[in-house]
Parts: C-alpha cells; structure tokens; sequence
C-alpha cells in the first residue's frame, strides 16, 4: 500500500493521479468485500453446526399462527449454556410426545427456565415428574407436556391459555413465574382490563419480520444472525441503559411488586379464569448470591399473598434452592457459564421435580389421587 | 469512553477525518489535543482542571529549569516539582490509604481520623509520572523543554495512553511532534492490526475468564482447591490480556495517528525468572522504576546489601503505585525478595543453563507470578487468606467448577505465545502481520478475526483492570 495513501506529502493531483487513487480504493474495497464475504458465510457456516441450530416449533392451532419464537421446524441446537441440545416436537411440545388419551395430563408453562434447553429431555423437571410418578404409582401414571417458551410471560399465558386448553386437556397446569412475569401488564392495566372484558383479545404481538428477516428466520441460521442482533445491541450505547435497568430489577431483591396487589391479583384471577382450580404456581423465588445471607424462609410477598387471597396453590421453590446453594450445591449455572446464576442446571431440576412431586403426593391427601382427564 | 466501544471507534474516526481536513501542523496539533481533553472529560469533566493544572505547572517548571543557570536554583525547580506532582498524586491516591493506615494504629490510643471522600482520577498514576520524568529530564540534561505550550500539553493528554499507559518519555515523544502530523495509510493500516489483537485478547480472552475470576474470589471457600488454583491461572490469563491488551490498542491507535509508542508488554509469562518478567511486564513502568528509582537510589553500584535493599524499596513503591493499599505493597515487597533471591541466586548459584533447567526455571518463575497475583487481585486479607489455604489443600472439599472457556482462553495463550515466540525469532518488533491491505489473504484474515471478536465478545465489558491505577 502506498504511503500517504489518505494523505501526507502534496502530490499534483493529475488526472491521472486521481484516477490511479481511485482504481487502487476500488480495488481494496472489492478485495475486502470478496474477503468479508467469504468470512461471512464459513462463519455462519460454522456457527450453525456448532453452536446454534434455531427452528423453533410452535403450535399454530394454540397460537394461532402468530410467530412468536422462529419458525416451524424440529430441533434446535444450541450450546452456549449447559447440555445445549433439545429436540422439539410436534404441537409447541419441548419434548415430543404422542397424547395418550388414557391419561391425565400435567401442562407446563413458563419461560426459558421450563423450556430448559440447557439440560438433556430425560433431565428436565417435568420428565423426572413424570418417571418418577408413573415409576411410584403404575395405576395411576400421568403424561406431563411441557410448553415452556424462552420470552413468554402472564401475556401469552392469558392470550392463548383457552386455545393450550382445548388442545392439550390437562388436568393440572402448573405455571412457573417470578415476580417479573408481572410486571409488563402491571405497567399496562388498561391492556389487562380489555382482556378481561374480551378474552379473545391478544395480549402479545405477532413478530412482524420483513422480507429478508423472514427469509433468515425460516433457515436454520436464524441464531447466527440473532446473535450478531443481540450483540449490536448489547455493544451499542442504549442498551447499557436497558442493562441497568434490567440489572436493578434483578437486583431487587425481595418485593419488586409491593405496592401493585391490585395488577397482581387481577393477573392471577385471569389465570384461574382459564384452569380454575387446575391452576398451580410454581414460584421461582429470587435468592441473593449463592444464597447469602438469606432468610431461611421466605416471608409471604405481595404475589404469595395474591395467590393465598385467591386460593391458588403455590410451589415455593425458595427454601430447597437456598439449601442446595447452601451446601455448595448451586442448582443454577453450568460448567461453561456463571455457576449459580441463569438457568437450573440438573440438580436445580431435580429440586423443582421434587417440590412437584411432593405437591402432587399432597394433594392426593396422603394417597396419590388419580387425577382426572378434564375433557 | 473505553477502547473496545463504539463510542470510542466514532470518536476515533472523528478525531482522524479531522486530521486529514484540518490544514497545517499547528491545527493538527491543537485538534489532538482538544479531542484528547474531549477524551479524558468524558470520564469526568472535573478531572480535566487537575490535568490542565499539572500541563500548565510542569510546562512552566520545565522551562525555568532549562533556563536557570544555578545549580541551586535547578534543583530548588526539581524539587518544587516533585513536591507538586508527588502531592496532587498522594492526595486524590493516597491520603485516605494513609489516613485508614494512621487510623489503624493510633485507635488503641484513643485517637480516631476520618477518612475524606475523594475521587480518584483515572490515569492519574501515568500522566504524574510522565510528568516527572519530563521535570527529571531536563534537570539532568537528557531532554530538552517541549518547543511550545501545545507540544507539552499533547505530551501528557495524548488520549492513546492518557488513561492506562503505556507510560512514555519525553525523549521519545517530543521529538515525534517534530514530523508531520497526518493520516497515513500505512500507519492506519499497521495500526489497526496491532489495535485489533489488543481488542482480542481483552474481549476473548480477559473478558471471557473474567466471569469465573470474580466469582471464585468473592468467595473462595465455596469452591474446591482445584477450582481455586484454575481461578488463580484465569487470573493470570485475565490481567495479562486485560493490561497487554490495552496497551496493544493503545499503541495500535496512537500508530494509526502516525506516532510511535514502545511496547509495553513482551510475553512476560516465558520468563525464566522473576528478572526477567520484569524486564517483559509493564515495560514502561519497570523501565521508569529503573532510571527514575533505582538507579538514584544507587542501583547496584554500591554493594550487594545496598543493592538488594534498592531492589526491595523500588518494588515496595512499585506495588504502592498500583494502588492505595496494603496488599499492594506486600505484593510488591514480595516480588522485592524474588529479585533479590534471584540476583543471589544468579551470583553465588551458578549453573549452567540445560534444557531442562529451562524448563524448571520457567515453570517455577510462571507459578510464583500466579500464586503472588492472589495478593494483588484478593479484594481482603480473609479473601486472601482462604484463597492460599485452598490452593495448599486445607479444607479443600467444595464446589468443582472446571471453567469451560477458561480452558479455551489458555489453549488460545498458548497458540499465541507460539506465535509470538516464531515471530521474535524471525525478527518481528511489533504486531503487524501483514504488510499491505491489498491482499486478500490479510483481508480474510482481519475480517475472520474481527467477525470472531463481534461474535463471541462479552458485551457487558468489564473496565480494564488498569483503569484503577
């Protein structure tokens, strides 16, 4: 390369000179576009058999054809976190499974920490319900199907609840949720009072992607583009703040919704609307560092409150959590991320898949209850 | 505004579009250095009055020195010097060290201080110390005064180094203000593969570890003894790439702004002694210690007890100006003895170097760095403390955690240090690998390695470590 190329000593600028500056700009331009874009597509190449394979399936009959995650396929690969394989099945189920029609089925919804792709099917908490209960009480097995979709929250539990109950039958649907799960439509009571006065009103949006979006989106190379996505996003200035704010959230340690019992109660009487006394929470509690300097029982917030005032049954995962934190077992994290924060690992699965059991043996009043099909 | 943001890439970029259109070496200049206070007040804007304030008062010692004939007068100007730079640097570093320390021992005396809130500049500890070496240099008649108020004000904002180094001398940057100041391709280009490898071993590797380092030495006693001695190797890997790296970046932009700064760090972890670690780590500072601390102190010039003893005061200061605080000074008074067993070692014990001995050598040299670092990053004594009675086995039941990209990032050392150790062979001075842009095979391979950095960096960065001193 020249020297002075951009500038430096005066050079009569000749016809010639200019035109030979340009023809050597182009020819670097083209050279590192020939190059970038072969960079490019062994990147993606590799990225996409490595480490994130996204096709995610959902259910058009339940979510009637709003695309909420990617688009339909079969399984996703994905090995930023823990085990990193999951297989998704048919009908927005993480784990494929025929219904069988002979038995009462135990519906899971939540968020990532259901869906759980950082831990192999046979280790989530809502297989090991499953064995574990079939393995104990033969007569009286039971089929758990498992929804848990990275995202969701109360909004897509309330928009498309009657359509998962219609298609699935459960006898028991049993809703993960933290305190942040509140709060989108505790910031929009207007939005939650249109959905009481019409349940068919969708409280979520359809993803709107254009045209190359869409093309990217049905490929199998949806995660590489979503992460170069996600890390502009997170290296660009604004998203310090939304990082911030999300952290103090996080951060908030005990009662993030203390003051909002109204929004919490009518988020929760929505929930019973659609599952009645089908309806169980399984309350993922936040617990400081490795359990630190933790209560050794959670003291009722405004969300157990909430639920006691409207006689919802409530797992809380608090106290089993903090003990495994506290014999140096932390029940969240992996090998290759932050141990202790993010995702259950197996023996955080395990914990949740204990309370469960425990629950159900409880409400079976000392003998296990057969449970029965809702039609 | 830290290196590896997009902020500093735009700001970057501004700051070189304005270096081609601004005309004439002057406005060059005073571009540079308005962009280098917009830099520095971006941190906070307060810190500037204080770097403005030690530009004017150096500028104006500096050249009453140069001009005063007396001897006594010289060295009344030295000291004035020293006295201003060394307090401002004691007050906004030091005085609450020395408060808590006074504190500490005349409390069982009834006697109670209190400490002040005071903010800590960020790069105070370099720019201070460049400082002094310009006031220093003069008096000993090794530099000339900077030609004019601009020249000087550019010596110690220029915004490559002005926050973490690397430190530079008057002697080498003065006389750089002399050549054109321009945008030249070669320069960007050379520049930017030398700012690009500082990017990757910050992003990939410091910030990748970083995550596994924080949480073990938060609390040591949750995790097993195996886990503890992996944090310390992360550590090692983590500060390296951390400090190296933005030394890198900083050399890397200052080359693209057409000025030459000396490496600050040559793969310090193949040493094979505490010796030479340091003529490898933190080169500007080990070097500024050397001619600015030692060798007045007497060097080595005046017996061997005087020598060991000037050993151990320059390293005892070289901790303190990590940082106000103890475990500092006891890392640098540890590293002190290693110097002084290791000059003994070299003058009583003296044997020949075998392959072998190589390797014991520098597998002894590498595990003393890495068990010392506990000292330097425990944020306490009970942190420390439970950090070494893990690493010794005692009590060392608990959590096993085998930090997957810890093992990635020291593979990646690895690599790297083979890399560097064929290049030194073949003659390589710096890092820049390809000499035209034009080829396509050095297209390729910024782009491969630029994309990889995009890709798989942590976004939530941490500070580099070095911001602190």
């Amino acid at each position: 390369m020249t020297a002075g190329m951009l500038s430096g000593p005066a050079v009569p600028k000749t016809a010639q000179n200019v035109a030979q500056k340009l023809g050597a700009y182009g020819r670097l331009a083209l050279t590192w576009a020939a190059a970038g874009a072969l960079v490019l597509v062994i990147w993606v190449a590799l990225y996409t058999l490595v480490i994130g394979r996204d096709r995610t399936v959902y259910d058009q009959d339940v979510y009637e054809g709003y695309r909420l995650v990617g688009a339909p396929g079969t399984t996703q690969l994905y090995t930023w976190e823990g085990y990193g394989v999951t297989s998704y099945g048919d009908n927005g189920l993480v784990v494929d499974k025929t219904l069988d029609p002979d038995v009462p089925r135990l519906l899971f919804l939540g968020d990532s920490y259901v869906e759980a792709k950082q831990v192999s099917d046979a280790k989530k908490f809502t297989e090991i319900v499953q064995d574990t209960w079939n393995a104990a009480n033969p007569d009286h097995a039971v089929q758990t199907l498992n929804l848990g979709m990275a995202g969701q929250d109360i909004r897509t539990y309330l928009s498309f609840g009657r359509n998962m109950d219609r298609e699935f039958a459960p006898s028991r649907v049993f809703v993960m949720l933290n305190q942040q799960d509140f709060l989108p439509l505790a910031n929009a009571p207007d939005l939650l009072a249109q959905f009481q006065a019409d349940p068919t009103t969708k409280l979520v949006k359809p993803e709107k992607l254009g045209g190359a979006q869409a093309l990217i989106s049905d490929t199998p190379v949806r995660q590489f583009f979503l992460r170069m996505l996600l890390q502009t996003d997170g290296f660009m200035a604004g998203s310090a703040e939304t990082k911030a704010a999300q952290s103090e959230l996080a951060g908030n340690t005990f009662d993030v919704l203390e003051g909002q019992e109204a929004a919490v109660v009518a988020q929760l009487s929505a929930l019973r609307d659609i599952w009645g006394d089908r309806l169980v929470i399984v309350y993922n509690t936040y617990i400081p560092a490795f359990g630190k300097d933790a209560a050794p029982t959670y003291a009722p917030d405004t969300l157990m409150r909430a639920a006691q005032q409207l006689d919802i049954p409530l797992v809380n995962l608090y106290e089993p959590m903090l003990h495994a934190f506290q014999t140096q077992q932390p029940p969240r994290g992996f090998q290759n991320t932050t141990l202790g924060v993010g995702h259950f690992n197996e023996h955080g699965h395990q914990i949740i898949a204990d309370q469960i059991l425990a629950y159900l043996q409880q409400a079976g009043a000392g003998a296990p209850r057969p449970l029965e099909v809702t039609p | 505004m830290i290196f590896s943001s997009f902020q500093f890439l735009a700001f970057l970029l501004v700051v070189m579009a304005l270096l081609i259109v601004v005309p004439g070496q002057r406005w060059r200049k005073l571009t540079l250095i308005l962009a280098s206070y917009y830099f520095y007040a971006y941190w906070d804007w307060r810190f500037l009055i204080l770097l403005l304030l030690n530009t004017v008062v150096n500028a104006f010692l500096g050249k009453a020195m140069y001009t005063a004939t007396d001897a006594r007068r010289k060295k009344s100007i030295l000291i004035a010097s020293l006295v201003f730079n060394l307090g401002v640097l004691a007050f906004f570093k030091y005085f609450n060290f020395f408060i808590d320390s006074a504190d500490y021992i005349l409390s069982p005396l009834g006697f109670h201080l209190e400490t002040v809130s005071i903010i800590l500049p960020v790069g105070i500890s370099f720019f201070t110390f460049e400082s002094i070496s310009y006031v220093i240099d003069i008096f000993r008649g090794t530099t000339k005064p900077a030609e004019s108020f601009s020249d000087y004000a550019l010596f110690v904002a220029f915004f490559p180094r002005l926050v973490a180094g690397p430190i530079v001398r008057p002697a080498d940057y003065l006389p750089q203000l002399k050549k054109p100041i321009g945008i030249r391709g070669d320069n960007v280009w050379a520049g930017a593969q030398i700012f690009t490898v500082g990017l990757f071993k910050k992003l990939i590797l410091a910030d990748s570890v970083a995550p596994f380092v924080n949480q073990v030495f938060a609390d040591p006693s949750y995790y097993s003894g195996a886990t503890v001695w992996l944090a310390v190797f992360a550590y090692a890997i983590q500060i390296y790439c951390d400090f190296s790296g933005y030394s890198d970046m900083a050399i890397g932009i200052a080359r693209m702004l057409g000025f030459h700064l000396n490496r600050n760090f040559h793969m310090p972890y193949i040493s094979t002694s505490v010796a030479e670690f340091w003529n490898r780590w933190h080169i500007s500072l080990s070097t500024w210690l050397r001619d600015y601390l030692y060798i007045p102190l007497g060097g080595n010039r005046k017996g061997s007890r005087r020598t060991y003893l000037n050993l151990m005061i320059t390293m005892l200061l070289g901790g303190l100006w990590h940082g106000a605080s103890w475990n500092f000074v006891i890392w640098g008074g540890v590293h002190g003895g290693a110097l002084g067993v290791n000059r003994y070692w070299e003058r009583v014990v003296k044997m020949k170097a075998t392959p072998i001995g190589r390797v014991l050598a520098w597998a002894a040299t590498f595990l003393f760095v890495c068990v010392v670092w506990v000292l330097f990053r425990a944020p306490n004594t009970a942190t420390m403390l439970a950090m070494y009675s893990k690493m010794l086995f005692i009590n060392a039941d608990g959590v096993q955690w085998y930090y997957q990209w810890f093992f990635v990032a020291a593979l990646l050392m690895v690599v790297g240090h083979l890399i560097g150790i064929y290049r030194d062979r073949a003659g390589a001075k710096e890092l820049v690998f390809f000499d035209s842009p034009y080829s396509f095979k050095a297209a390729f391979a910024m782009s491969a390695v630029l994309l990889l950095i995009y890709l798989f960096a942590p976004t939530n960065t941490n500070p580099f470590i070095y911001f602190q001193f």
